[in-house]
């Protein structure tokens, strides 16, 4: 496939483009889903094909097709060009991009098992296994997953530009689903919404052992389903790890996303609070917020060699201490504010423009266990894993669910309840965090369906979190009826 | 223009069929073309096209069952995609409760297909885009949306005689447009481009976003309000999400459980799906090429069914039928769904349930619906581009953005009126604008 892009490289050079770039994307995806100990579902899905995308007198234009043949690029970069051109009827500033060196390289997902070499019949066998583990009054419903991706990018640009990428992923989990008297709860493990990702091979799914954590999902599910609604009011709430990443997800790593920022997502899903003037100014949250976008971190979701412009991965500082340092950003937004580009472009598939996207926003760790962080607490709640999320479209107005709640009474875990939400306003929330857990508690979690775009893409993204502490947070404000 | 055409896609299908060592075969192959023109700040940022090709064939020996997908269509990829469906299903547990592939049901075509949008360029996508820029331009304002072209076609064979094809367009205009502080949004969707009403389109996304410049903050609290049909569309499309489909109710996880044939909300809710509605237009069959049937779900307030693909059918022997909402089979473990949803409209404007509220709230759509509680159909969501206060049955002026939490069934009890007029919405549903009193607010936001 190199010696395609470099033909379709060479296309868009005779075409007299500004800039281009091509990316051919190969994917396999494999996915298993299990139900009450039965396969619902044993797929597996491949795909091929290519993009060029074109600068032409300051505007873009994008096509893609699935027919890989030297004649079919031709036709795409034509009509990549004729998009470009009528982008141009409706223009303003031409687009200039902030310079990158042109990346040249390979980069293959470190790992050890390939996810697709291990027997489909194995991996059946044991998500059989954790589904009946999980099964018996009052469970209706047991589940287990796996996925496993494997993404491989060639990029070519006309600045000269070559890289070869392959990345893997892989994940899955167990959720039990209780099920009473008009009433559902539902526990999951690793995470919710079918378990925890990572760019690694098989050897993170096992890593995962499912069935050694099957007997608990399936007990706290049925004592939620006996357990009192979370009651309401001004509370000092801990998340665990798998809420406090999607926390971080939806109220810091979108916000700092550059594009939304200057307008280009505003139709959609929302712009951002952090208009340009916060740069540097805003107190995010308390001194004990330290954010950094990581591409580099081993494991991350999204982790990567460079991005979909040719990019190499950076670790970019986003919260220091508490002040907002640094946005997310790309080679066409980052002259905006007098930077170079952080290497956040990625595009969902070869029929998909790159956008800003996450990398690994990770909250980095302070100190303590969670232990020490629930025993040095008077009286509040543990919140654990996510259930339920909402966020305004400037990202300020936030509301999320978890699928239980644990009292805290004293520096003890009491009892459980169900159905716990709680709501803030972005900086107001980060700034009442007042402990943050250390590095033996932080773990980087995957987000595999992180929505943008239009037309839509799903992104998978990470977040290292350790769990950490927030004062006068309101919680359960559902209606109860 | 992409489309094989029907005579291609069936050589192809039967090719699959008759390679196929699996005691039952389904193939099911789709082409699409897209176009998508995005534009910002009264300028096009993003345009794209792309052109796709997959299929995805389904075998069944001894009831296990293998499934494999391939975004391509020459005879290698196809080949290697049936012999991955077979070895899935070498390997797969069996499915005590899967019958058969679904046998041939009568489909009658349904036309959805404009060879203008097909061909559409993207100079006349852009002269859209110009048209409505100049529009905001005029008020001092910035557009954001955009403006798509779609061309798709699907066949769905089996080895049981199943042999169905449809060919569709699409065409869809969306307007954000701010005005200061003011935000405003209309669309519109069809078949076809021509039958856009992109005047209206234009006309209330701007004259929307200068009127809610300078928006005053209220309390969060129960107050009456008027959804506008993009508003009610997000929350009926959850609805379907939740509780239509028959997974769900099998699996005791629907506000529809033990409470078929009973009342679960107000007498003026109907609801039903229906693919078959001159707006809508949508596929005449489902995934599994079973005729797509007209299904109630809620009539006069009360449950009264939920939709069916044919595995979930067979867990019900002798009380149901597909209805012909199969998704396609990587999907399958999600059940089946309804796409094309209907609310019955009311015999009041939208002018007369501005004019009949006392105090209230114009909802003009909602933003990131979420589930918080399911079996309660509780949602959460933000209001977003155009809220304002009604007094005394006028609208006084803009206000702050609001989240409600509300139990949607609960909420549509309270329904005071609901619009003759119906729109087709971004969720694909086609509903009224409606009156609800004392919905629930519980957050407020500074903008």
């Amino acid at each position: 496939m190199n010696q395609l892009a470099q033909h379709a490289v060479e296309l868009m050079r005779r075409a007299g483009v500004a800039y281009g770039d091509v990316r051919f994307v190969e994917t396999r995806e494999q996915d298993l889903a299990v139900n009450n100990a039965v396969v619902e579902s044993a797929s597996e899905e491949r795909s091929r094909g290519f993009g060029v995308r074109v600068l032409i007198n300051g505007s873009w234009g994008f096509h893609s097709s699935y027919i890989v043949t030297e004649a079919e690029i031709a036709r795409v970069v034509d009509v990549a060009c004729q998009i470009a051109r009528a982008s141009g009827l409706v223009a303003d500033k031409p687009v200039t991009l902030a310079p990158v060196a042109p990346a040249r390289g390979s980069y293959v997902t470190p790992h050890t098992k390939d996810p697709f070499a291990v027997p489909l019949a194995d991996k059946l066998a044991l998500l059989v296994k954790a589904s009946e583990l999980m099964m018996g009054e009052p469970i209706g419903v047991s589940q287990s997953f796996f996925a496993a991706y494997e993404t491989r990018k060639i990029f070519a640009s006309t600045e000269g530009a070559l890289t070869d990428q392959t990345i893997i992923e892989t994940g899955g989990g167990i959720a039990a689903t209780a099920v009473g008297d008009g009433e559902i709860q539902v526990r999951s493990y690793p995470n919710s919404f079918r378990g925890n990702f990572a760019t690694a091979g098989y050897e993170y799914f096992e890593s995962l052992d499912i069935l050694a954590h099957a007997a608990r999902v399936k007990a706290e599910a049925a004592e939620l389903l006996k357990a009192p609604p979370c009651p309401s009011g001004r509370r000092t709430i801990i998340l665990d790890g798998g809420q406090l990443a999607l926390q971080v997800h939806e109220s810091i790593g979108h916000p700092i996303e550059l594009d939304r920022v200057i307008g280009m997502e505003s139709a959609y899903a929302g712009d951002s609070f952090l208009t340009l003037e916060k740069l540097d100014n805003l107190q995010y949250g308390s001194k004990l917020i330290n954010v950094v976008a990581d591409a580099t971190a081993p494991g991350g979701l999204g982790t990567f060699a460079w991005d979909d412009e040719g990019v190499p991965a950076e670790r970019t500082a986003i919260i220091t201490a508490g002040r907002f340092v640094g946005y997310m950003s790309s080679r066409e937004t980052a002259p905006v504010i007098g930077r170079t580009s952080t290497g956040s472009m990625r595009a969902s598939s070869w029929s998909r423009i790159p956008l800003i996207r996450m990398t690994n926003v990770n909250l980095l760790p302070h100190q303590g266990t969670l232990a020490e962080l629930i025993a040095d607490t008077a009286d509040g709640l543990f919140l654990a894993t996510n259930h339920s999320w909402s966020i305004d479209n400037k990202r300020l107005n936030f509301q999320f669910g978890t699928e239980i709640a644990w009292e805290i009474k004293a520096g003890k875990l009491g009892q459980i309840f169900r159905n716990p939400t709680y709501t803030g306003v972005t900086p107001e929330f980060w700034n009442s965090c007042d402990a943050v857990c250390g590095p033996s508690e932080w773990k980087l979690y995957g987000t595999p369906n992180c929505g943008k775009g239009q037309p839509g893409q799903t992104a998978h993204v990470g977040h290292g979190v350790a769990p950490a502490r927030f004062r006068n947070v309101e919680v359960g404000v559902m209606k109860q009826s | 223009m992409n489309l094989q055409g029907k005579d291609e896609l069936l050589r192809l299908a039967e090719t699959v069929l008759a390679a196929s060592r699996a005691e039952e075969t389904e193939v099911v192959l789709m082409t699409a073309e897209d176009y998508l023109t995005r534009f910002a700040k009264n300028v096009i940022h993003q345009n794209v096209g792309s052109r796709h090709a997959s299929i995805c064939v389904r075998t069944v020996t001894d009831r296990r069952i293998g499934v494999a997908e391939a975004e391509a269509l020459d005879e290698a990829t196809i080949a290697a995609t049936l012999a991955k469906a077979q070895e899935i299903s070498a390997v797969r547990p069996r499915l005590d409760d899967f019958k058969h592939l679904p046998k041939p049901g009568k489909i009658s075509p349904i036309a959805a297909f404009d060879p203008a949008t097909a061909d559409c360029t993207p100079e006349r996508r852009a002269e859209l885009v110009a048209q409505l820029a100049a529009a905001a331009r005029r008020k001092k304002a910035e557009a954001a949306g955009l403006v798509q072209t779609q061309t798709a076609e699907i066949l769905v064979a089996n080895s049981r005689g199943v042999r169905a094809y449809h060919s569709s367009t699409g065409a869809q205009f969306q307007s954000v447009v701010t005005c200061g502080d003011g935000s405003g949004f209309a669309e519109d969707q069809a078949f076809s481009l021509d039958r856009l009403d992109s005047r209206r389109v234009i006309r209330d996304s701007v004259g929307k976003a200068v009127r809610s410049r300078k928006p005053q903050p209220i309390d969060a609290g129960e107050i009456d309000v008027v959804l506008e049909p993009a508003a009610v569309g997000s929350l009926v499309a959850m609805l379907g999400f939740l509780g239509f489909g028959a997974k769900a109710l099998q699996e005791g996880q629907s506000f529809m459980v033990g409470k078929i044939g009973q009342k679960i909300t107000g007498e003026a809710i109907t609801i039903i799906d229906n693919a078959r509605h001159a707006r809508l237009r949508g596929f005449p069959f489902d995934f599994e090429g079973v005729p797509r049937k007209r299904v109630k779900l809620i009539e006069r307030g009360v449950a009264v069914g939920v939709v069916y693909d044919s595995y979930l059918a067979g867990r019900e022997p002798g009380r149901h039928a597909s209805t012909g909402h199969a998704l396609p089979p990587k999907y399958s473990s999600y059940g089946a769904m309804p796409v094309n949803l209907v609310m019955d409209g009311g015999s009041e404007s939208l002018a007369g349930l501005v004019a009949g509220t006392k105090r209230g709230l114009l909802v003009t759509r909602f933003h990131y619906v979420n589930v918080v509680e399911q079996m309660k159909a509780v949602l959460t969501g933000m209001t977003r581009d155009g809220t304002f206060l009604i007094e005394n049955g006028k609208i006084v002026g803009p206000i702050t953005n609001l989240r409600f939490t509300e139990a949607v069934l609960e909420a549509f009890a309270r329904t005071a009126g609901l619009t003759r007029a119906r729109r087709l919405v971004e969720e694909g549903v086609l509903c009224p604008a409606m009156k609800i009193r004392g919905f629930r607010f519980t957050g407020t936001t500074g903008f």
